[in-house]
């Protein structure tokens, strides 16, 4: 398993976690208060993601390789492809909301749906190049041993 | 001007008219209050006309481009993309904390934010592109 590979499993993980773990604990909140106030705060484990350069360091030295003309491809391959899923996404969720709830002045969602939106759309692009990077990897055998 | 200038002028132009046309796509959407089958049905008229701005921007042949400008390309991608992010992060952001965790946001908001990306998106990249070219012309 090369370095990308492991990055693209990392971030699944974590990502995976924090959505199981924050789901559970402002679903516990809920039954257990009526409301929830603690729970959100465990989207906190998402900063783990910034902490990719230190936990998977680039090989050092003359004689080691970070990446062939391989591994670039398929980096740039999923991150296209993510690119073009998240327009997908974007733009049949920008309208499937006006298809549901109209378009009235008088039609409005929670001011917490921004955030949540922005933040969805960063998980899922990460999510879909992760996904992508594994996938190729997998699809062309065995991945380059570093 | 070269096919590059030229593609860049092409795209910005359909870009603003789109905009253009989504704005009274949109005003009039609200005015009228539509939702389900008659909200469908607008789409797919409003979706012809804007089609051919999302075909021109979307399926580039990247293979009748040289080397360089294809560099030029990815750069002022790169650029467009980095817009996108921080347009967007605004976009979400900047009206959560000015009304508050508790208060509502009309619904057509959620529109303007994709035509507001569309459109600074192209924009962006287009700029990118013209000034790039305009670069290297001054260079020689």
């Amino acid at each position: 398993m090369n370095r990308y590979q492991k990055l693209a499993w990392f971030n699944l993980i974590v990502i995976t976690a924090t959505i199981i773990i924050t789901s559970a604990a402002v679903a516990i909140e809920l039954r257990m208060r009526g409301y929830s106030t603690i729970g959100g705060w465990f989207v906190a484990i998402l900063v783990l993601l910034k902490f990719n350069p230190f936990l998977f360091k680039k090989p050092q030295g003359r004689d080691k390789v970070l990446c062939d003309e391989r591994d670039s491809f398929i980096i740039k391959r999923a991150r296209s492809f993510a690119h073009t899923t998240f327009w997908i996404v974007f733009i049949v969720s920008s309208f499937a909301v006006h298809i549901l709830m109209g378009m009235g002045p008088k039609s409005s969602v929670p001011t917490i749906t921004l955030p949540l939106m922005a933040v969805g759309g960063a998980l899922f692009m990460k999510i879909v190049c992760s996904v992508a990077i594994l996938v190729q990897y997998g699809r062309g055998g065995k991945g380059a041993k570093q | 001007m070269n096919r590059l200038q030229k593609n860049a002028w092409i795209e910005f132009g359909v870009a603003v008219i789109a905009a253009l046309l989504s704005v009274v796509f949109i005003t009039s959407m609200v005015a009228s209050n539509v939702r389900g089958i008659t909200y469908v049905i607008a789409l797919v008229v409003a979706c012809c006309v804007i089609g051919p701005f999302v075909a021109s921007f979307a399926y580039k042949d990247e293979s009748k481009y040289d080397e360089r400008e294809r560099m030029i390309r990815r750069r002022a991608f790169r650029w467009a993309t980095c817009a996108l992010i921080l347009f967007l992060i605004l976009a979400c952001y900047v009206p959560f904390f000015l009304i508050g965790g508790q208060g509502n946001i009309p619904i057509y908001y959620l529109l303007i934010i994709f035509w507001g990306s569309l459109l600074i998106t192209q924009t962006v990249h287009s700029s990118v592109i013209l000034f790039q070219c305009a670069k290297e012309q001054d260079d020689g």
